[in-house]
């Protein structure tokens, strides 16, 4: 019985570090693109913290990390930082026109939880990188309109 | 016997796959490359059953039961900035797999603006997967629903899911 539960930790734990992993990954590979600047986010921890107590708008947890910088990423960016996952993006707009990029990766957690790692890009705004644990109903208001998919990283 | 059994073993997932609805979408690198506007949805099973709870408030109860119900939904879109960017071989390589247990049942002509078709795999009373073909000169989108669809609930999930508009009854052949 104790394995059992030794197991089912070991599988739990291995799924978290793939979630962490994911976010990480892509944060790492954002990090390495030229012109793009990490800004430092005052208040981030006890932020986090709040969100874990109140869930306000249906967000359960987060990490966060904001870029400044113009730069007009190409396809090959984009498949760049669509390879930083093995799990195949749910939602993946990139407009060459407007230079927009939005990729959400997402999957059920527990009760009724959707975890969602999202990078939303504006080569005229910031670049958000979010990992967020959120409401079913937060996810299906956006997949609604995956045009509209980056508007949850800005929010 | 060793062969037999590699090849047997090798031919059951094409197949099954073949089976289920499901078909392959080969989008080169080079068609995102030269799209103005990509968007690509990947929903499978879990990720629908979930979703189907908190569909907006116009789609019915049954509308949700049917989502609930599905295997997939994929959606494969692109824009372009010019006409005939793309090359017509991608609608070629998704009907080639659409053998002879798929249906057309709608067909949208024009020369100059939407061709649609819109393919269906019944199975038995029911139908066990979707494909509609959406091509403009600037525009295409491929679409593949898999699991169990009703057609007359169909277009409600229009507009759902990135699934663009396309029923256009009036255009039927």
């Amino acid at each position: 019985m104790s394995r059992r539960i030794v197991l089912f930790a070991a599988a739990a734990a291995l799924l978290a570090s793939t979630a962490w992993a994911d976010f990480s990954s892509l944060v790492r590979t954002m990090d390495g693109e030229r012109g793009m600047h990490r800004l430092w986010t005052p208040g981030i921890s006890l932020a986090r913290l709040a969100v874990w107590m109140v869930h306000p708008d249906g967000v359960h947890d987060f990490q966060l990390v904001v870029y400044e910088g113009h730069t007009r990423f190409d396809s090959a960016d984009f498949e760049r930082f669509v390879r930083t996952s093995n799990e195949q993006p749910m939602i993946r707009v990139h407009s060459n026109r407007t230079g927009e990029l939005a990729l959400i990766w997402a999957r059920p957690v527990r009760g009724g939880l959707m975890e969602m790692t999202i990078l939303a890009h504006d080569p005229g705004d910031d670049t958000v990188v979010v990992r967020a644990v959120v409401d079913g109903e937060v996810l299906a208001r956006e997949i609604a309109d995956p045009r509209h998919a980056s508007d949850i990283a800005r929010r | 016997m060793r062969r037999i059994l590699i090849a047997f073993l090798l031919i059951i997932p094409s197949a099954a796959w073949a089976q289920s609805g499901r078909i392959r979408v080969a989008i080169p690198d080079s068609l995102a490359a030269t799209a103005s506007e990509s968007v690509d949805v990947t929903l499978d099973g879990a990720m629908l059953r979930f979703a189907a709870r908190f569909l907006s408030d116009d789609a019915d109860r049954e509308v949700q039961d049917m989502v609930r119900k599905l295997d997939g939904i994929y959606v494969h879109s692109y824009e372009f900035d010019r006409d005939d960017a793309y090359d017509r071989s991608i609608l070629a390589g998704v009907r080639a797999q659409l053998g002879p247990a798929w249906q057309r049942i709608v067909t949208v002509k024009s020369k100059t603006r939407e061709n649609v078709e819109i393919y269906t795999m019944p199975n038995g009373k029911t139908i066990a997967g979707l494909v509609i073909l959406a091509a403009e000169p600037r525009e295409l989108t491929i679409v593949n629903i898999v699991g169990p669809v009703d057609l007359d609930k169909l277009a409600s999930l229009e507009g759902q899911f990135g699934i663009p508009r396309v029923m256009k009854g009036d255009h039927h052949e």
